[in-house]
């Protein structure tokens, strides 16, 4: 019989309610690309990062704002810097439900990060981070709101897929690695606008999941992981 | 017809370059004039700079032509003039161009009447016509006929350009353009058609506190904002430095969109062709938004007002890169631009060669060649060389990892054995000349760097570099000039070579703790003040003791080099601060209530100025470290902190020191944080320094 999908009414975002090796966390997937893969553990509200980056095995790919459960691994790594929320997940079960959204709603909102005067984007100003400069003492993975009609879609100069978002009172150029909005932007070919983006990915983008990359040749870019329903 | 070209025996090695013409050039000055007088001709004014690629392409293909050489001579007095060394002269003919053209820029050609007032001026003349542009026989044919067939018109249009140039730049600083004729903008100075005076949310002239003004500058810089490639506009883009700076020191204060703004651009800009990845340092400017394309000229200028910028970024965000980019441009101006006992070089050009950029752009099988085929493939992949290039099918490196310039390996290894090949290559020319105004802001950034990286070897070629200032560039008399070259000095100095001074000897104070500083940065002052105060409260670029000029030109608008007043208000507060003599406060006031209408109508096109603006209002923070703490000097200087001015080591006296130079034994001291009179309980270790500093509001830009 298929377990009750339990969504508890009030989040307190804080550190995991579990992370010794073998312990289960029941999360909401954010973000699961082919590199990266972000939950949100229902019990504490803490993003959760696959260490080992993509899905985490299991017997189906996990979609965004399905439920299920991870296993936590091990590992003889040590903790990265650069992904201080970055866990060994060994398995995952199968998907419990899809958040309704209304659930969903409820539980984005809640895990949001607010947009405070003076706040730059994962604690840094710019669209990337030198590698050096992480110490573990910033977020490496964060959901911000965004305001509706504020999300573009683009190819970049260098053939790659950009998402344009507002945040910090500023409009920002941030590299795009979710999956379906890079199929819905390769096949325009061009850009997007916001109108043609809610028609695209076939919702109004209300949050996104944004990241520090993986670390390339010493430096760590800003991308945009997820567009998620508002 | 002038006998010979009279340009051998100049400083400017500009001018020297041009003394092989068959034309025959003077240097700017009374002979040139009474020579047109005798003659009844026009003068010829060429104006140019020795880094300047269409000034050589002019000179290649005008100056050296036998024919047009002799079309010159004999219908004109062709005078030659280093911008460099005369900005006060450009100044007056740019702004000539400007108002018939709506455009200016390098070279410039103008044409004056004998008592040196422009009736006709232009830029780059081709040998043949070319794209609508006339030749530049053509041109010269046309103006000699126009002096000789219709002198009355010539000089009615004299009189009517020079008028407008005194009214646009012979005023007082205000809000509004001149009307008719406004320029078109150069980008790299004044303002880009109006579109700095236009505010986003604009203060009114009555209420323009310092809030206020950051505020509507930062607005106005993200009206502007090129949220792809950083920086504001499209083509071509300059490092905007004072504009920059006031987005940092807004960010301070809490704006973050300010700081995203300047972190995109910093780190564009680090990671563009426009920042050279192999020997360091930024280039004048880039043909491109993306800052991919650079126009390969490095101005001292621009290393002294970059570093200083990276600095400030890297003390606020803790990033290395910055750092990085500090430490390149230090090494690179001490290892290409340094003279030793000669000051510091100009600049260097962009062409070597005759081709430009020939010495910094490569293909993939040159890096083939230097690193072997997989290093080669990898290293072309990393800094975007490729088979079709950027610029003539040669690639200009870059990066698009946003780690520029920080290099793991192999990338230090690839930049190394690149770097040694590259210098193997035809070098590009130097202006070896050293501006007093260049070399001062050199040595007040090196200074301030010294103190914040706590690097005791940029100190100590700081303190070599301002000893030169104090004493080389100047007349027995005391008065100071503005060029220098081969142990021979020459050129008045004007309002910018002074202010600069000012700023660089209260730097050179704040970094050595030795007092004699000071006291040279007070000498500085009174000299600026003497010469070059307006009747308003502004500056005149020229001292009260210069060549008369048809208009004694000012300086109103900061472009990626401040103008000379927005530079004398801040380095005046500061020094007000520092000996507490408010003269100086009280000028720099003055300076503010003469530009009040141009800070409220356009803030951003006197970013430098609204730093003053800041510094009045809220105060500096003076921070006094009595005794031997280093660890507590450091602790000042570490920070990003605009509003501090720091004393310490050596008493200067003055009411700062008042009751605080008791003997301290070893290891023994405090400090002290006061703003505005009032002072806060001493400080004995760096926790509580901190805690004081941050109740004083150091670290923010405005309150």
């Amino acid at each position: 019989m298929k377990p009750r999908l339990r969504i508890p009414r009030q989040i307190r975002t804080g550190t995991l309610a579990a992370s010794s090796p073998g312990d289960r966390l029941r999360c909401a997937v954010l973000a699961s690309t082919g590199h990266e893969w972000v939950g949100a553990d229902l019990a504490s509200g803490a993003l959760v990062r696959n260490r080992a980056g993509g899905p985490v095995p299991g017997p189906a790919a996990l979609r965004p704002l399905q439920v299920a459960d991870v296993v936590i691994g091990t590992t003889a790594e040590a903790p990265d810097p650069a992904r201080p929320e970055a866990v060994e997940l060994a398995e995952a079960g199968p998907a419990l439900g899809t958040l309704s959204r209304r659930r969903a709603r409820r539980l984005l909102r809640r895990l949001a990060a607010p947009e405070r005067a003076g706040a730059p984007l994962l604690g840094r100003w710019g669209p990337s981070v030198a590698l050096e400069e992480l110490d573990g003492a910033v977020p490496s993975v964060v959901l911000v709101g965004l305001a509706p009609g504020a999300v573009e879609l683009a190819v970049g100069p260098d053939g790659e897929p950009v998402c344009w978002l507002r945040w910090s009172g500023v409009r920002q150029s941030l590299p795009l690695a979710d999956p379906a909005a890079e199929t819905a932007l390769g096949e325009t070919g061009g850009r997007l606008r916001p109108r043609a983006v809610e028609e695209a990915l076939g919702l109004t983008p209300g949050y996104a999941v944004v990241a520090l990359a993986e670390v390339r040749a010493g430096y760590v870019p800003k991308v945009v992981l997820a567009l998620l329903p508002g | 017809m002038t006998s010979g070209n009279r340009l051998a025996a100049e400083t400017s090695p500009y001018l020297r370059q041009h003394a092989g013409n068959p034309v025959h050039w003077l240097p700017w000055g009374d002979e040139a004039f009474a020579e047109a007088r005798r003659r009844d001709v026009p003068l010829f004014v060429s104006i140019g700079y020795s880094a300047c690629h269409w000034c050589h392409v002019m000179a290649h293909e005008s100056f050296e032509d036998e024919a047009t050489a002799a079309l010159l001579n004999e219908h004109f007095v062709p005078v030659k003039v280093d911008r460099e060394e005369r900005p006060d002269v450009d100044a007056v003919y740019m702004d000539a161009v400007q108002a018939l053209t709506g455009s200016g820029g390098w070279p410039l050609s103008a044409f004056a009447t004998p008592d040196g007032r422009p009736f006709f001026a232009g830029t780059y003349f081709p040998p043949t016509r070319r794209h609508g542009t006339p030749a530049f026989t053509e041109v010269l044919g046309a103006v000699a006929t126009a002096w000789t067939t219709r002198r009355d018109e010539v000089r009615a249009q004299a009189d009517e350009l020079t008028a407008a140039v005194a009214r646009r730049i012979g005023a007082p600083l205000e809000a509004g353009p001149a009307g008719p004729g406004e320029p078109a903008w150069s980008a790299e100075r004044a303002d880009p058609r109006g579109a700095l005076r236009r505010p986003s949310r604009a203060p009114t002239a009555a209420a323009t506190g310092a809030r206020a003004l950051v505020d509507a500058a930062v607005g106005r810089f993200a009206a502007m904002y090129d949220a792809e490639h950083g920086g504001i506009g499209s083509a071509p883009k300059f490092p905007q430095a004072p504009m920059l700076e006031l987005l940092l020191r807004a960010a301070g204060a809490g704006r973050a969109d300010a700081g995203e703004m300047a972190a995109t651009t910093l780190s564009a800009m680090a990671g563009g062709g426009i920042w050279d990845h192999l020997e360091g340092g930024f280039a004048r400017y880039s043909v491109d938004r993306a800052w991919l394309v650079p126009h390969f000229e490095k101005m001292l200028y621009d290393q002294a007002a970059l570093a200083r910028l990276y600095l400030h970024a890297y003390q606020q965000t803790g990033a290395l890169r910055w750092r990085a980019v500090v430490e390149g441009i230090v090494d690179q101006v001490g290892r290409d631009l340094d003279l030793g006992e000669g000051g510091v070089a100009s600049s260097l050009d962009a062409d070597a060669g005759g081709v430009e950029g020939a010495h910094a752009t490569w293909t993939p099988d040159e890096i083939a060649a230097v690193l072997g085929r997989d290093d080669g493939r990898a290293a072309c992949a990393f800094y975007g060389v490729t088979p079709a290039g950027q610029l003539d099918g040669r690639s200009v490196l870059h990066r698009s990892d946003g780690a520029a310039p920080l290099l793991d390996e192999p990338q230090a290894r690839w930049r190394a054995a690149l770097t040694a090949a590259r210098q193997a290559r035809v070098q590009p020319g130097r202006d070896d000349k050293a501006l007093t105004e260049w070399n001062a802001m050199w040595c007040s950034t090196l200074a301030e760097a010294a103190g914040a990286l706590d690097r005791d070897d940029w100190r100590a070629r700081a303190v070599a570099l301002g000893e030169q200032l104090f004493t080389v560039p100047r007349r027995p008399d005391g008065r100071f000039l503005r060029s220098r070259l081969g142990g021979r000095a020459d050129h008045l100095a004007v309002a910018a070579d002074y202010a600069w001074l000012v700023d660089a000897f209260t730097r050179l104070g704040e970094a050595t703790g030795e007092a004699r500083w000071t006291a040279r940065a007070v000498e500085a002052a009174e000299g600026l003040v003497e010469r070059f105060s307006a009747e308003d409260g502004g500056w005149y670029t020229t001292g009260a003791d210069a060549e008369r000029l048809v208009v004694r030109p000012r300086d109103t608008y900061d472009g990626v080099v401040p103008a000379a007043g927005s530079v004398a208000a801040v380095a005046l507060v500061r020094l007000a601060a520092l000996t507490g003599d408010d003269r100086w406060h009280h000028r720099a006031a003055a300076t503010l209530e003469a530009a009040a209408p141009a800070l409220a109508a356009g803030p951003l096109a006197v970013a430098h100025l609204v730093w003053a603006a800041e510094l009045l209002e809220a105060g500096p923070v003076e921070v006094v470290v009595a005794g031997h703490r280093p660890d507590l000097r450091r602790a000042v200087q570490a920070a990003y902190r605009p509003r501090v001015v720091l004393a310490w080591g050596e008493p200067a006296g003055g009411p700062l020191w008042l009751g605080r130079d008791r003997p301290y034994g070893p290891g023994e001291g405090v400090a002290y944080v006061c703003t505005r009179g009032t002072c806060r309980a001493p400080s004995a270790d760096v926790a509580a320094l901190e805690a004081a500093l941050g109740a004083a509001g150091a670290g923010a830009g405005f309150p």
